[in-house]
This record gives structure tokens, sequence and C-alpha cells, in this order.
């Protein structure tokens, strides 16, 4: 790949050096030189302040963009949850087409078998020494890799910490949009409209990538339902190292425990809005205790700091899926709504009458709180034993 | 060396309801305020400040947003600049990314560049890594803690099922998370002088690429093809009654899913 040099502006600056991943350029003469292995990135062309560089246009029009491509996330050797939600989800919508569903992993010590039974035509896997912890530009770079030797139409990434990280590096790398948190998914005319909450979430947007490749997207764990469509066949698989080196350097991870965690949590009390001082939380939190529930709240919480983000309910924090979830002083946002579709029994109280809660709730009671709580803990205590 | 925060400026409620009949967004109002992710991004720039560093705010926005500026050079930067054309408009996170690495040069480049983990207007969490991308440099995300050493910054980050940690070597950008440090309240002295510290000025003529073509709505890879409001399914069911009745549910429900070992079972 021959970068395009316009010597008369490149003034031996050197941010290209810096910026190149691979390591192909050098100064020489004052200006920047290429060496061997480029792999037309372009992070030096956008690195450099002079406009000295260009990438060579693309001669033939690239490869028509078909299938669809998903992230399949693993926690050591155990694909999560959310990458089989986007597996089943890219099979229901590449079905009409017949256009192919594609896996790509990054990791180390991948056994084939974890790749069986995901109803996919190849898994890409790259896998390789640095994949053993979390390195986002490694990961990128892997999953670029795939990009170009498939030419997907759509990308699917899990909205994990991990998915988060990487989509937006590979989403830059192709110069296309990425749309975050996306709630659902459908065809419209060829095109992906990639349907998530905006403004808060009492709107939803539909998002379009028009002519960039691939469509990409972040989707929420827990919030795509799709019928699983399992398959026997294995899938072929394609074994790569690291397409190049991380410049970071991991220096550990410590698991953290699972317990008391909202999204397993069988019994929640959420609260929201309506319990706005830190006594108030207080008092709901010890009301809890009281219940044997977990307590759990909205985003409005979190943003004035009186609930930490480990407990927050909804599209910015976990999805929950309890036996009951009882929401006290909650409005409802969509955001809200996105994280409880799971639960199997939804009881809101609220003092407003119109509180959107109420559509997403199996029960509601238009009432004080502050009284039905204690009234519902002397109800069970005051019968004690 | 060259520090660069990026900041926000958003609407002071994120909360923006739909007119169902009209398809009109009803916006609260049309205050803004800094983007409350983004105070602890200053923060953490700060912390991260050494002698003879120079730490930067930046702000893409209207005219207007040059206020968070000036709380930022409160809280203690020491330049502010906001980058503000009409050929910004309309940006999605492609758009605005390219746009912020470019002022990010234009300001004479920066080995550290800190970010807030998003903002509660498009909640996106992506012009981090993304802005880190179009600088070709490495982006820490979650940053739950930090600390400048061995030529880096070695942070904690919130991943899957724990905890990670790495060292990230400069040049880099963090995403930091609001649990990473708290913000400290502007002082007195320079809360009064910020009204009247130079702000820097960036128009698209400024930047490196000013080619308008990669900007705003027209260098942005996506668009909204419609917004609605959401889809209120059927209410449930209403518990009337008087609050003894009410309780009385409330128990029943509750008694049902409780866990053993509590003392009223």
């Amino acid at each position: 790949m021959a970068l395009i040099f316009d010597a008369a502006r490149c003034t031996g600056c050197g941010a290209c050096v810096r910026a190149c991943p691979f390591g192909v350029l050098s100064l020489a003469g004052g200006h920047a030189v290429e060496g061997e292995g480029c792999r037309a990135c372009g992070a030096c062309v956008r690195a450099c302040p002079h406009g000295a560089l260009e990438l060579p246009k693309k001669a033939a029009p690239a490869k028509k963009a078909a299938g669809f491509l998903v992230f399949l996330q693993f926690e050591g050797t155990k694909l999560l949850p959310v990458s089989l939600e986007l597996l089943h989800a890219a099979q229901a919508l590449a079905a009409p087409s017949g256009e192919p569903v594609w896996g790509v992993a990054v990791g180390h010590g991948l056994p084939d078998g974890a790749f069986t039974g995901l109803g996919i035509s190849q898994a890409w896997v790259y896998d390789d020494p640095v994949f053993a912890s979390f390195c986002p530009d490694a990961a990128a770079a892997a999953v670029c890799d795939c990009v170009r030797a498939l030419s997907p139409a759509a990308l699917l990434f899990g909205a994990t910490p991990e998915g988060r990280s990487i989509a937006p590096l590979v989403a830059v790398a192709f110069e296309t949009g990425l749309t975050a948190d996306c709630t659902s998914l459908y065809l419209d005319g060829g095109l992906l409209v990639q349907v998530r909450p905006a403004f808060g979430g009492n709107v939803m947007a539909e998002i379009l990538t028009r002519t960039a490749r691939p469509q990409m997207v972040t989707v929420r764990p827990g919030v795509l339902h799709y019928p699983a469509k399992p398959s026997a066949r294995p899938p072929r698989i394609l074994r790569r190292a690291a397409p190049y080196p991380t410049a970071l350097r991991p220096l550990g991870f410590a698991p953290q425990e699972q317990t008391g965690d909202i999204a397993g949590a069988k019994f929640l009390l959420a609260i929201g809005n309506g319990a706005a001082s830190k006594e108030q939380v207080a008092l709901f939190r010890g009301y809890a205790e009281r219940l044997g529930a977990a307590l759990a709240s909205s985003r409005a919480l979190v943003e004035k700091g009186l609930m930490p983000l480990s407990e927050q309910i909804g599209l910015s924090g976990k999805a929950v899926a309890p036996e009951l979830l009882i929401a006290c002083g909650i409005s409802g946002s969509v955001q809200f709504c996105a994280g409880i579709g799971g639960a199997k029994r939804i009881i809101a109280i609220n003092s407003d009458p119109n509180a959107p809660i109420f559509s997403a709730a199996h029960e509601y009671i238009v009432g004080d709180m502050y009284e039905l709580l204690p009234a519902l803990l002397e109800r069970l205590e005051g019968t004690a034993g | 060396m060259n520090i660069v925060v990026c900041i926000k400026q958003v609407p002071a409620s994120a909360e923006v309801r739909m007119d169902p009949e009209t398809g009109v967004l009803l916006r609260d109002s049309a205050e803004g305020r800094l983007n409350p992710y983004d105070a602890v991004a200053i923060e953490a720039a700060l912390r991260l400040r050494e002698e003879g560093d120079t730490l930067t705010a930046l702000a893409m926005g209207p005219a207007a947003a040059e206020k968070v500026l000036r709380f930022a050079w409160a809280m203690g930067a020491d330049r502010a600049a906001l980058l503000c054309d009409r050929a910004f408009a309309g940006a999605d996170v492609l758009s605005t990314a390219r746009a912020l690495s470019q002022a990010i040069l234009a300001l004479g480049g920066a080995e550290l560049v800190v970010c807030g983990r998003q903002t509660t207007d498009g909640d996106t969490a992506q012009v981090g890594p993304a802005l880190a991308a179009f600088l070709g440099r490495p982006c820490a995300c979650w940053v739950q803690s930090f600390a400048r050493e061995d030529g880096g910054i070695t942070v904690e980050q919130a991943l899957t099922g724990g905890v990670g940690k790495a060292h990230y070597p400069l040049p880099c950008v963090l995403a930091v998370d609001k649990t990473a440090c708290v913000p400290r309240a502007p002082s007195l002295k320079r809360k009064l002088a910020a009204g009247k510290a130079a702000l820097e000025t960036l128009t698209l003529s400024s930047l490196p690429d000013c080619d308008p073509a990669h900007y705003g709505l027209l260098g942005s890879a996506t668009s909204v093809k419609r917004i609605f409001p959401p889809e209120r399914p059927q209410r449930g069911q209403s518990i009337g009654g008087t609050l003894a009745e009410q309780a009385a549910y409330l128990a029943a429900a509750v008694r049902e899913t409780a866990k053993e070992g509590q003392p009223w079972l």
C-alpha cells in the first residue's frame, strides 16, 4: 500500500510516525517515508496536522457488503449471553435474504467446541496471548482484519464495557456509523434500522447508516429477545494470530463478587425521584433490608450521587430479571423500562396517577410510598411468628 | 506536557418528552449545564497535571457553551478553547470525534486527553474512544482510578466480571467514570476571575483538515430516520382500596417471593 505524500506540505514533524500503529513510517531527510507493511489504516492521515498525507483513492469499488458479523465475547471460554442474543437477532434478520451470519472472537486458548451450535457459517478466531487480557487496541485491529476480509453489511457488538471500548475504534477505522445501546433492530429496504432511546429516554430514535459499511451497533445485554435457532452444524473455524501487538501493559484482573448483584436478585425494591434525598434513600435501604429485597434505583438517583451505578436499573445501568420488582416513586422512563423487561412481576407505586411506569407494571397503586411501605412492613412483621 | 480535557454543555434536564399527538419535542428548559460526567474528567485532569504541564479545557458547541469552559477554568484549567462553527452542527459520534481530534491538533497536540465516560444527552460513551482512534492512540474507558507513573497512566477499569488494571503509555486517552474522583468546587477567587479569563475560539478554518464535508451533518455516517414517542403498552391492573388493603396485597406478593430466613416468614 503506497501512501501519497505531499513533500511540499510535510514539515517532518513526525506526528504520522508516532501515530502509525504498525511502525511503518519513519523520518528521512526531514520528511516522512513509508516502509514495508502499510495496512492503509489511515491513522497517519488523521494524525498529520498539515494535510501532507493521503490514502490512495480506492481503485476498484469495495466488494458489495453483505452478511452479519457478530462480535462473540467470551469470559474465559464461556460465551456471554449477550453474544447469543445478538446471534439470534442476526439470524432472524439474515433469514429472509439468506445472507450469512459470521462470528469473530478474540481470546486465548478458545477451543473449537466453543463455536459449535451457534448457527454461524464461519468463526474467525483471533487466538493470541495478547488477548488473555483486555487490550482494546489489539482487539479492534483483529476485528478490523476480519471486517476487511468479509465485508459484512452489519457488525454487532454487545454493549459490554469491552464491546463499547472496541466498537468505536473499529467504526473510526472504517469511517462508519456506530449506534450505541440499541433496543431493537430491523431491516427496511436493505438498511439496518437501529432503534434506541434518545433525549434521556422519553423519545425513541431510528438511526440509519446509509452509505458507510459496515452498519455498526452495540446492543444492551438482556434487551433483544429473538428465538434461538440451534444448529448442530459446526462452523468453519479460521484461526489467526493478533494482527499487531497492544500499546498497553496489562497488570492483572480482579474478579468481582457477583453476590448482591441486582442483575441476579430475585426480589428488588427500586426507588426513583420520589426518594430524592440521602435520608429518604437510607430509609428505603432499611425497608429493603427488612423485606429481604435488594435495593435498586432509576438513573435519577445515581446522577444525584445518592445511589451507586452498580445498583442502577435501565439502559445505562443493568437489565434485571427478578421474580418481583416493587418500583416506588419511579416515573418509568423508556431508559428505565428497557432494564425491566425480564421482571416476572412488577408492582408500581406512584403518587402521580399518570406515571408511565403504570404501563410497564403488571399491577399498580396510586398512593404514597411513605405510607405504603411502613404499612406493608407492619403487616408482615406484625404477623410474625 | 499538554493535557486536554474534553467537556460538553448539555441541556439542564436530560428528560425531554414528546407530544404523542404532534410529535413535537417538549423541552423543560433551554438552560445548559456542564455534563456531570465531565466535572469528574476535569478533576482527573487536574490531579494528573504535574509541574510544567498545561491543562486545556476544550468544548465543541454554540457560543453559549463558553459557560462550561469558564467553569473548567475556575476549577483550575490553564487554558480554555471553544470549538464553534455552524459547520459542526448535526454531528454524530464519528463527526464529533473527528472535529475534537482536529481541534486537539490545532491546540498544539496533547500527550494526554481526558474525557468523561459519556454525556447525559447523547449517552453513547463513544466519543472518547473514537477520538482516540482519530489520534491513533490507545484509549482506556471506564476508568475507576488513575495514577501517573512510568511514562504513562496506570488505570483500573470496570470490565465484565471485575476490575482490570493496565498501564497505558503516553500519549493516550482516558474516559473516566463518575466514581474515579470527586470534583472540587472552584475557589472563590478563580470563580470571580473566570468571567474575565481569555477564551480561545477555534473555527473550521483553525483545523488542519478544514474540509467542511468532514464535519457536522455532512461528515456524519449516521442519520436519524425518525423519532417517535415510545409505545406505551396497556396499563397494568390497578390495586385500589384502603391503605390497609393495599398493604395486604403487597404483603401477599412479597410472601410469595421472599427468600427464606426472613423473621416474618
